[in-house]
């Protein structure tokens, strides 16, 4: 312990002058992430990158005091073991990496007036994915000779990523995103990350075995590339399930078929939906059971039919199958996956493009499975307008800028509303005109979980826009209620008519 | 010259790993043609990280190949060595040139002409851009090398210099319109002057110093080039570049015709002042038929019995409507003078800074798919569902529209755009006579626009002359020209 202790001082007298530097980014970067009224916009968006650099460069730092990597290791011939420095490495990192970052997550919360009790699995999850960054840069620098190798080495990895994942996306299309579970995904990759890292480190640091490092290394990059393909969103949405915030009895939201509306009235196949448009069954329902005030978001769908010559179909969990609230007329129509209260909606299936149909009917019998997440009832806040910031449900801020134009920007802590919309009302307008800020879409910013999808403890969203005149400006959001899923056997007698 | 070429040798065999890797991450880039963007997050993602590795990619590379002969400490090796610094200056030159410059030059003519565009043709703007490439990219991290022990220091620095610029985009940039131009070659004088002079006293003297005073100054120097307001003179700079002609320049003059008439609809913009709403009847002359104007910024000003008020110069729509010579500019003016003078007779003046464009090319898009436009590059024609306010029986609700769509993708925006019912202006058309950017993509996207589904044709305009009239009217109330 006493060799641990020793090193870590030495380690803290070379340094010392990155450690300020690097802690004082950690600290204004959580600090600014919470406080969107300083009006450090950039310092908010983009200084992700930068903490993380400067991160790895200070890990970077401290590994290298040692190298493990040449024919010069000077600390071989000192009386401590592998053991003893690698213990002296990582206490350096638990207190000049991930102490700052909590402390800085902590006071942030701290003065915004939430206890850090409240939000310890936020936290905690923050934790695990800043012990990510710290084991992956402390393996990097492991097989590094210097910080110029280090640099060459992460580019290298980065540039084979990048490659990879063009290579595969040619043949595989753009990789898959789960939308508000997708903070799930991002904490498997950082586990499979982490065992990598490790594997590395104990290799270096046992057996300083550079070659077979870098080979790791390799096939890392490679898995983790095949990595973001990888399925399992009905998985990490059952787990979520589970999670909470609650359970809800079966009796809420039933879905039934409505064999009143025609197929005709139905919403038109458009393309702006973020992806080309395919074969597809639209479905008329009925929804019941939804909670009055509350209202249920449409997260994905699958289902299963047969095709014309008795062989089954299947639609995967994609986010593209849904449950939409269409409004408007047939012509200029729009989407919403916000179901508001029970009534009339469509059930929207994609089909595999494979399956070849010439009748361009499928049989009538289809079976489908919904997602969905219950949302609370609307909460609505009205927003300052004079550069002061706004308290908003569940522990958010927002901060409204702009003259002529409108500029609102809100950080919450997680877990953050399932919906937030900014809500002009107008003289001309006095239903109120939405903006979206909170979505759950497949590229959207909301996360379930108890960290942000980026993996932080906050989540900053921001629309800007042209502000009518006069205006009041209200921020409309919606809690998370429970995730469940639902099923629905469809039955239309002359068949399905692919869309 | 064989002093240089041995230390070139001696430096390529050194970094040849590290030079491949910025090879790789430029051939990455040239593969990434803005046309190829589609809806996945993949592309996003793919080109927020190229827009991070490729500057990583070529600073490390410049900065490692300073490094190799450090300019700091007591122990260099090399002032030993029976060369001089003018021997290992060129030395670094040539391998920045055969490693940094060629290899990007290389993926942007091929990118260029696997787009279907004449590289050829494009020879010009594509060499324009190594020009400010190597000023915003190569010559920053040669300064930073010369003035750094190592690469620990390269990245504290570039650390802290990043944190800064971060801290400054979350501001506004003064918007310069069309005469953007100008500002970028500023920022780039005064990098190109700053930091040769560094490197150049760093190698001849080695004063540390002073050399690292250079670097940071020409770093706020640029900054605040890059920040800088609107300024008047810049459009005697652009008269250099394009003067009058034969023929004459439009003129304008106060339309006291339409005095008390307001214009039928023109909505506000976010880069709209504050202040109290004047809608000015102008009128125009002398603009050659077939020829538009390009309006950019105004300088409006007022004398009134209870005092003068001045605009200064100002970028916004202000000039707009322009149609068989009669048109609008919009004025907003002080409430406090506005209160004292709105009943009195004032006199109001101004200037609008007009670029006037030709015809260059016409072109009816008989079918969707991609054109190369000579001039204007590779333009896709095509159709696009685009969500839209639409305002019904007091209730505003996004609705989807069809509509077709130009998009045009080439090395230098030369050329702006216009559909046949377009009014006579050109907003936010070009106006420089080379190619700033310094971006590592071949292609830009010069321009994008919807059009009506059943407009015939689409023209492409060439910019030729500046002019800066004058206009005067006395005797005006204000009251009489305040927009509802």
């Amino acid at each position: 312990m006493n060799s641990t202790l020793r090193i870590f001082r030495k380690d803290v007298r070379h340094l010392w002058p990155r450690i300020v530097l690097v802690g004082a980014i950690e600290v204004a970067v959580h600090l600014a992430a919470s406080a969107p009224w300083l009006g450090i916009a950039g310092l908010q968006t983009g200084m992700g990158g930068i903490e993380a650099l400067a991160q790895w460069f200070l890990i970077a730092s401290a590994i290298l005091e040692e190298p493990l990597v040449g024919d010069r290791q000077h600390w071989l011939t000192r009386p401590y073991s592998w053991k003893t420095l690698l213990a002296a490495k990582m206490l350096f990192f638990l207190v000049f990496i991930h102490l700052p970052v909590l402390a800085a997550d902590g006071s942030a919360l701290i003065l915004r007036g939430l206890s850090p009790m409240g939000h310890l699995p936020g936290l905690a999850m923050a934790q695990f994915f800043t012990l990510e960054r710290v084991l992956c840069g402390a393996a990097l620098a492991s097989m590094s000779a210097s910080l110029v190798q280090f640099v060459w080495i992460g580019l290298a990895a980065f540039v084979g990523y990048v490659l990879t994942l063009e290579i595969l996306s040619f043949r595989w299309g753009g990789i898959v995103v789960w939308g508000g579970v997708e903070w799930l995904h991002g904490a498997a990759m950082a586990a499979f990350w982490m065992l990598g890292a490790a594997a590395i480190l104990a290799v270096q640091y046992v057996t300083r075995r550079a070659e077979l490092s870098r080979q790791i290394l390799a096939a890392g990059v490679l898995a983790m590339t095949l990595m973001m393909w990888m399925p399992g969103w009905h998985a990490a949405f059952a787990l979520q399930s589970r999670l909470g915030p609650r359970r809800v009895a079966d009796s809420v939201v039933r879905i039934e078929v409505d064999p009143e509306r025609a197929l005709e009235t139905g919403p038109l196949n458009m393309s702006y939906r973020g992806r080309e448009p395919q074969d597809a069954v639209e479905v008329p329902v009925r929804i019941a059971g939804i909670p009055p005030g509350m209202g249920a978001q449409s997260d994905r769908v699958a289902a299963t039919g047969v095709t014309p010559d008795g062989g089954a179909w299947t639609a995967a969990w994609d986010s593209i199958n849904r449950l939409t609230h269409v409004i408007g007329d047939r012509s200029g129509n729009r989407e919403e996956r916000v179901l508001p209260g029970d009534g009339a909606y469509w059930l929207y299936v994609n089909v595999d493009q494979s399956l070849q149909s010439p009748e361009r009917t499928l049989p009538g019998r289809i079976r489908a499975n919904v997602a969905l997440t219950l949302l609370s009832a609307e909460e609505i806040t009205p927003l300052h307008a004079g550069g002061r910031p706004t308290r908003v449900p569940q522990g958010g801020l927002c901060w409204v800028s702009g003259k002529q134009s409108l500029n609102v920007t809100c950080s919450w802590p997680a877990p953050m509303p399932g919906y937030a919309v900014v809500r002009i009302l107008s003289n001309g307008t006095p239903a109120g005109f939405d903006i979206p800020l909170l979505s759950a879409l497949e590229y959207g910013s909301v996360s379930y979980g108890p960290c942000s999808n980026a993996g932080g403890l906050w989540q900053r969203a921001a629309i800007g826009g042209t502000r009518p005149e006069p205006s009041e400006i209200v921020l409309v959001t919606r809690r998370v209620v429970a995730h469940f899923e639902r099923g629905v056997d469809i039955y239309r007698a002359g068949g399905w008519p692919l869309q | 010259m064989m002093r240089t070429l041995r230390i070139f040798r001696k430096d390529a065999r050194r970094l040849w790993p590290g030079a491949l890797v910025y090879i790789a991450v430029m051939a990455l880039a040239a593969t990434r043609s803005p046309m190829n963007r589609n809806f996945s997050n993949y592309s996003v993602w793919g080109e927020i990280l190229l827009q991070l590795l490729a500057p990583l990619a070529c600073w490390f590379l410049a900065v490692t190949l300073i490094h190799e002969e450090r300019l700091i400490g007591d122990e260099q090796y090399w002032l030993t060595r029976p060369y001089s610094w003018k021997d290992l200056v060129a030395a670094k030159a040539l391998f920045l040139v055969v490693f940094v410059n060629a290899p990007l030059f290389l993926c942007q003519f091929a990118a260029v002409a696997a787009a279907g565009l004449s590289p050829w043709e494009w020879l010009s703007a594509l060499l324009w851009r190594q020009v400010f490439f190597s000023i915003f990219f190569i010559m920053p991290a040669v300064a930073l090398g010369a003035v750094t022990r190592n690469l620990g220091q390269v990245v504290l620095t570039g650390v802290v210099i990043l944190t800064a610029g971060q801290a400054l985009s979350g501001n506004q940039f003064p918007d310069w319109g069309g005469f953007d131009w100008i500002r970028d070659c500023g920022a780039a004088l005064v990098m190109a002057v700053g930091t040769a002079a560094a490197v150049v006293l760093q190698y001849t003297r080695r004063r540390t110093a002073l050399a690292r005073g250079m670097v940071a100054g020409t770093l706020v120097l640029a900054a605040a080039t890059a920040y800088a307001p609107v300024w008047g003179g810049a459009f005697a700079i652009q008269k250099l570049f394009f003067p009058g002609r034969l023929g004459g320049l439009p003129h304008l003059s106060f339309d006291e015709s339409r005095a008390g008439v307001h214009p039928m609809s023109y909505g506000r913009f976010s880069s709209d002042p504050d202040g109290v709403r004047l809608e000015i009847p102008l009128r125009v002359d002398n603009v050659l038929p077939g020829a538009r104007l390009g309006a950019d910024w105004t300088s409006v000003g007022i004398d009134g019995p209870n005092g003068a008020w001045r605009s200064g110069w100002l970028n916004f729509h202000a000039f707009h409507g322009l149609s068989h010579g009669e048109a609008w500019l919009t004025v907003y003016v002080d409430p406090g003078f506005y209160e004292k003078n709105q009943d009195t007779p004032v006199r109001l003046y101004g200037k609008v800074d007009f670029m006037l464009y030709e015809r260059a090319r016409t072109m009816t898009a008989t079918e969707y798919g991609k054109v190369v436009v000579p001039g204007a590059g590779l333009c896709m024609f095509g159709r696009r569902y685009r969500v839209s306010q639409a305002h019904s029986a007091g209730e505003t609700r996004q609705v989807e529209v069809l509509q077709n769509t130009v998009e045009c993708y080439s090395p230098w925006r030369e050329l702006a755009f216009a559909t046949d019912r377009d009014d006579e202006t050109l907003h936010d058309a070009p106006y420089a006579p080379f190619p700033t950017t310094s971006a590592f993509q071949a292609l830009d996207l010069a321009g994008s626009w919807a059009v009506d589904a059943d407009t015939p044709s689409q023209a492409f305009y060439r910019p030729v002359a500046s002019a800066q009239p004058v206009f005067e009217a006395r005797g005006l109330r204000m009251r009489e020209f305040r927009m509802p």
